[in-house]
């Protein structure tokens, strides 16, 4: 018995673009633990946003093993990677990506809904994380109404509905102003803190303090990795 | 000008840059103009356009109205055409006579002539182009041999020789000398080669007011007030009735009746047609719904754009001008390549139309269908053009200027455009559900057996004219028997009769006495379809004889009359009781017609008016004792329409061949007016239905585009393909399911203006209506599989790219 969540050995991601090799990630070896809280940094094109990707099951590497919760997911088929994006991943997006169309309880329930919950024990979830996130009195607003901080806390409050082993952050602040960004950091602080685990893309080095950990990645490589890796 | 001449270039340079979104709206269009044209073409060549005759409010057909016996708007006979010429409220009064004669030259030829007074063609207003019209006198017997030539007719057959005038010709025997030639343009519901007089006699002028013949025409004085012109005529009605008791016997209910001249040519077409312009109208807003989302669309596309263009300064009218521009520009090239789709379908469309309307007019795409093109172009214009450009034409200057957004849809446009589909598809329910309706009733149709077996059989008809003819009942009774006889001897041939006026061919009636029938109180004799039969035409027919027997060669001039009845003749006069042996008699003073016959047989009925209506009382006589003037041939068996006609033709060279048809021709003919609407509609059914399928993937398509981002969201954060595939395939099911809520209702109200022309099918037949809906959904969900699948692939890190 491990707790290591994820282990990923010599992760390559190449694209191919008339003919022209890119490689976006190269030789990327880490390992997550259960509780723990990771952010990377790096400049604009180092290839953050491609690794959550590949964290995430959004994308595949093109080389290397990638085992979550000791499962590889490299032969995943893509109605697997779904299953497993919907029960074990919560993402928190820069833009927050609410539906428009839904409420913002709607937009909470939608994960839990594709894993097929009874309405009641949907109910009962959606409540409890708007209530984590304090947005449970907008519950039958629409996105449109709401502010940018609200719309990432409505955002934070579904990634955390369907109770994921791990949280997938993309540049949570990067849409917000100081005040909201603040908020936000608190609340994945507080969710760290209640057990979480948490990986977050950040330009911010104040808000990657805050992590665990912190891997630097430079043109598709883990440059540099700052503090433990324990849970907390 | 220079602003407006700005727009359109630009307009031209943008549309030319986007050649699928062009090439899209253009076709669109150009299929809805198209079909509206060809059909305006018809409407207006049948129902709107001037006869060519003068005023055609004062121009009217002359008719008499038998009240009690159901017969309304019925012939004239010689004295009353004599009544109306002398009547003060007429200006001028003709009569005319259609009909066909043996064209006698090198080869005997039939041709359609038609019997004409001198006044007809005054009344109408017609002058000859060459020589005369008839002289007042040439209306009768003695003076009656000349004749005018029809102008196509000339140049056809005589090269336009100007010489024509003087020649001689021998129509049914009897020469007659052209003493004129009709313009080209004349026609009177369809054309004749040769106009000749009536002829009247003495006898038929003083004393055969009961033989009906004439078609009346007359114009009435100018300044007639409508209520004055019926008083006048109720008063010439009274008065013939009291000077002529003898021939108006007050239950028959007789009255003078005058109609509008144009319900002669139009007819029973006048509703169809009506109705075909509404639902082609109906079509071609379809499509301008299509290209209203098409340019939605390309204009939501373009909101940077024109929030660009206002931000550098232009207002929301020079915003709407642009876009109406662009819409103006679709709409003419759509118009132009409607008109020759139009055009081209007018041919097409002509070929299928019953005779009646094929016969009635030039129909052509001419100067008043282009101008009603111009029209629905504005029309189109405006219909596909205002909403996008109000839509647009007011940008969100901060929004559209900055990338991204953060939440994943903005929905206006995109309901906007569902509504444009649901009112799509609504539309389409109404024309799709008429369409149906009108199959169904022609399928019941279909299943109605006419009361005789029409496949295996050919029909031959013979009609010797002429001197020798005439006047001579046993020369022509020689002449059907020895056609008989031929056509008997044939190799092949099982059975064959002949009879005088085959069912669904039109019907004579003629007024008879039955023995110990006393009609009730107020009520005329019977008047019923009379026929002449040879022996075995019943069994070339099947039609069975139910009682009694069938015509045999015994029954000929000499031996005692005879006669057979229908089965409705039976039910309606001797319902339960024994009818062979009874006897009846027709009401003439002519020695043989008028003495009475035994009811020898009863026979099965046939749908003697057509497969929609019900079997009328018939009577039969036999030919060989009432020698009718035509005769059609019956024969059963394997014989082919070209072994028939040498035997047939060496039976007297002077006449001409007569027509030959499978018997199976006759019923087809019959139901050739409900084929013509049935095509028409299926045509704009297929069209609604494409139509709607387009404007249901565009928009879904255009969807799932706008939604990108909202789906990789979704796919992100766990939907399956089947989840996604259900979002957007519900999505449009959702909105075709709208459209057929309204569209139901819409064409329950539309389809009630179909119930005349429906038959074995009530207007609110839930089956139709039940089909029709699930077609539309498969229609909607096939139209949304393609969108739905592209939809599975959007690429979930979709939802990473737009940060």
């Amino acid at each position: 018995m491990t707790d290591t969540l994820i282990r990923m050995q010599d992760i390559e991601k190449v694209f191919l673009t008339d003919e022209v090799e890119t490689h976006a990630l190269s030789n990327i070896h880490l390992e997550v633990k259960k509780g723990e809280w990771l952010s990377i940094v790096g400049p604009s094109g180092s290839g953050k946003t491609t690794l959550l990707a590949i964290l995430g099951l959004l994308d595949t590497a093109t080389g290397g093993e990638y085992l979550l919760d000791q499962r590889p997911v490299r032969e995943l088929a893509a109605s697997d990677r779904a299953h497993v994006r919907n029960r074990h991943i919560g993402f928190i997006f820069q833009s927050f990506n609410l539906i428009g169309d839904l409420t913002v309880a709607e937009n909470v329930e939608l994960p839990l809904t594709y894993r097929g919950l009874p309405p009641a024990e949907r109910k009962k979830r959606v409540d409890e994380a708007l209530a984590r996130v304090g947005m449970s009195h907008r519950a039958r607003h629409m996105p449109g109404q709401l502010s940018g901080g609200q719309q990432q806390r409505v955002a934070v409050a579904r990634a955390v509905a369907g109770d994921p082993l791990i949280l997938l952050a993309d540049e949570p602040t990067g849409n917000l102003d100081s005040k909201n960004g603040q908020t936000v950091m608190k609340l994945l602080s507080e969710l760290h803190a209640a057990g979480s685990t948490l990986i977050m893309v950040t330009h911010d080095p104040a808000y990657a303090r805050l992590a665990t950990r912190t891997v630097s990645l430079f043109d598709g490589r883990i440059v540099e990795e700052s503090g433990s890796s324990t849970a907390a | 000008m220079d602003a407006l001449l700005r727009d359109l270039r630009f307009a031209i340079r943008g549309l030319l840059r986007t050649p699928g979104f062009t090439a899209a709206a253009v076709l669109a269009l150009a299929l809805g103009i198209g079909a509206t044209t060809a059909i305006f073409s018809v409407v207006h060549a049948v129902l709107l356009r001037s006869l060519g005759w003068g005023d055609e409010s004062r121009l009217v057909s002359l008719r008499t109205d038998f009240m009690t016996r159901h017969l309304v708007g019925f012939s004239l006979s010689v004295p009353e055409y004599e009544d109306f010429t002398a009547a003060p409220f007429l200006e001028a009064a003709g009569a005319f006579a259609d009909g066909t004669a043996a064209l006698q030259g090198e080869r005997a030829e039939r041709v359609r002539v038609a019997n004409a007074t001198g006044s007809f063609f005054k009344t109408l207003g017609v002058q000859p182009v060459l020589g005369r019209g008839f002289a007042p006198d040439e209306d009768f017997k003695g003076h009656d041999e000349v004749a005018l030539l029809d102008g196509t007719a000339w140049r056809r057959r005589y090269g336009a020789d100007p010489a024509v005038v003087g020649r001689s010709v021998t129509l049914d025997g009897h020469p007659y000398r052209i003493v004129g030639v009709l313009p080209d343009s004349f026609r009177y519901g369809g054309t004749r080669e040769f106009y000749v007089p009536f002829g009247f006699t003495d006898e038929q002028r003083l004393k055969q007011r009961g033989a009906h013949y004439l078609e009346g025409v007359g114009r009435l004085r100018a300044g007639l007030s409508p209520e004055a012109a019926q008083a006048a005529l109720d008063q010439l009605s009274a008065r013939v009735r009291a000077a002529h008791p003898e021939s108006y016997a007050p239950e028959q209910g007789f009255r003078f009746s005058t109609a509008p001249l144009r319900d002669r040519f139009v007819g029973s077409s006048r509703q169809p047609l009506w109705l075909l312009f509404g639902l082609v109208l109906l079509v071609l807003l379809i499509a301008c719904g299509n290209v209203a989302n098409l340019m939605l669309a390309r204009s939501a596309s373009r909101q940077r754009e024109f929030a660009l263009r206002s931000a550098l300064g232009a207002g929301r009218a020079r915003l709407t001008r642009q876009l109406l521009t662009e819409s103006a520009v679709l709409a003419v090239m759509g118009a132009a390549l409607g008109v020759l789709i139009g055009a081209w379908g007018l041919d097409g469309l002509l070929a299928t139309a019953p005779r009646q309307i094929r016969q009635l007019a030039d129909i052509r795409v001419d100067r008043a269908v282009l101008a009603f093109a111009v029209g629905v172009t504005a029309a189109t214009t405006i219909l596909s053009g205002l909403l996008p450009a109000l839509r647009f034409s007011r940008p969100d200057l901060a929004g559209s200027l900055k990338e991204g957004g953060q939440t994943t849809a903005g929905v206006s446009a995109g309901r906007l455009r569902s509504m444009l589909v649901v009112a799509q598809v609504a539309l389409s329910l109404v024309v799709l559900v008429s369409a149906g309706l009108v199959l169904r009733s022609f399928a019941s149709l279909l299943r109605v057996s006419p009361g005789f077996d029409p496949a295996g059989a050919t029909a031959a008809r013979l009609s010797p004219g002429g001197p020798a003819y005439d006047d001579d009942d046993s020369a022509r009774a020689r002449f059907f028997d020895e056609a008989l006889r031929r056509a008997s001897a044939l190799p092949g041939v099982e059975a064959a009769g002949g009879i005088d006026r085959l069912p669904m061919e039109g019907n004579y009636r003629l007024s008879y006495f039955i023995e110990g029938y006393q009609p009730p109180s107020g009520e005329p004799q019977p008047s019923d379809a009379i026929r002449r039969a040879m022996p075995g035409y019943f069994k070339a027919m099947r039609q069975p004889v139910v009682a009694g027997r069938e015509f045999s060669l015994s029954d000929d001039a000499r031996a005692p009359l005879v006669a057979l009845v229908n089965q409705a003749w039976v039910r309606r006069y001797s319902p339960g009781r024994e009818v062979l042996g009874h006897r009846i008699r027709l009401d003439t003073k002519r020695p043989r017609e008028g003495e009475w016959r035994t009811i020898v047989g009863v026979v099965g009925d046939a749908r003697e008016e057509g497969l929609d209506r019900p079997a009328p009382p018939v009577y039969y006589f036999a030919a060989a004792q009432s020698p009718p003037d035509q005769m059609t041939l019956v024969l059963r068996g394997a014989v082919s329409p070209a072994s028939l006609r040498e035997p047939l033709a060496g039976i007297d060279p002077t006449q001409p061949e007569g027509r030959i048809d499978l018997l199976d021709e006759v019923v087809a003919n019959s139901l050739a007016p409900r084929v013509f609407p049935l095509r028409l509609l299926g045509a704009f059914a297929a069209l609604a239905l494409l139509l709607a399928a387009v404007g249901i993937y565009g928009v879904t398509s255009y969807g799932v585009t706008q939604r990108t981002r909202e789906i990789g969201v979704r796919i992100a954060v766990g939907a399956q393909p089947g989840d996604v595939v259900r979002l957007v395939m519900g999505g449009a099911l959702k909105v075709a399911g709208l459209g057929v809520a309204i569209g139901l209702a819409s064409a329950l109200l539309a389809a009630q203006v179909l119930s005349s022309m429906l038959y074995g099918v009530g207007a609110r037949d839930p089956f139709t209506y039940a089909v029709i809906s699930m077609v539309l959904a498969a229609v909607a969900l096939a139209a949304s599989y393609l969108p739905a699948l592209r939809a599975t692939r959007v690429d979930p890190m979709s939802a990473l790219r737009a940060d």
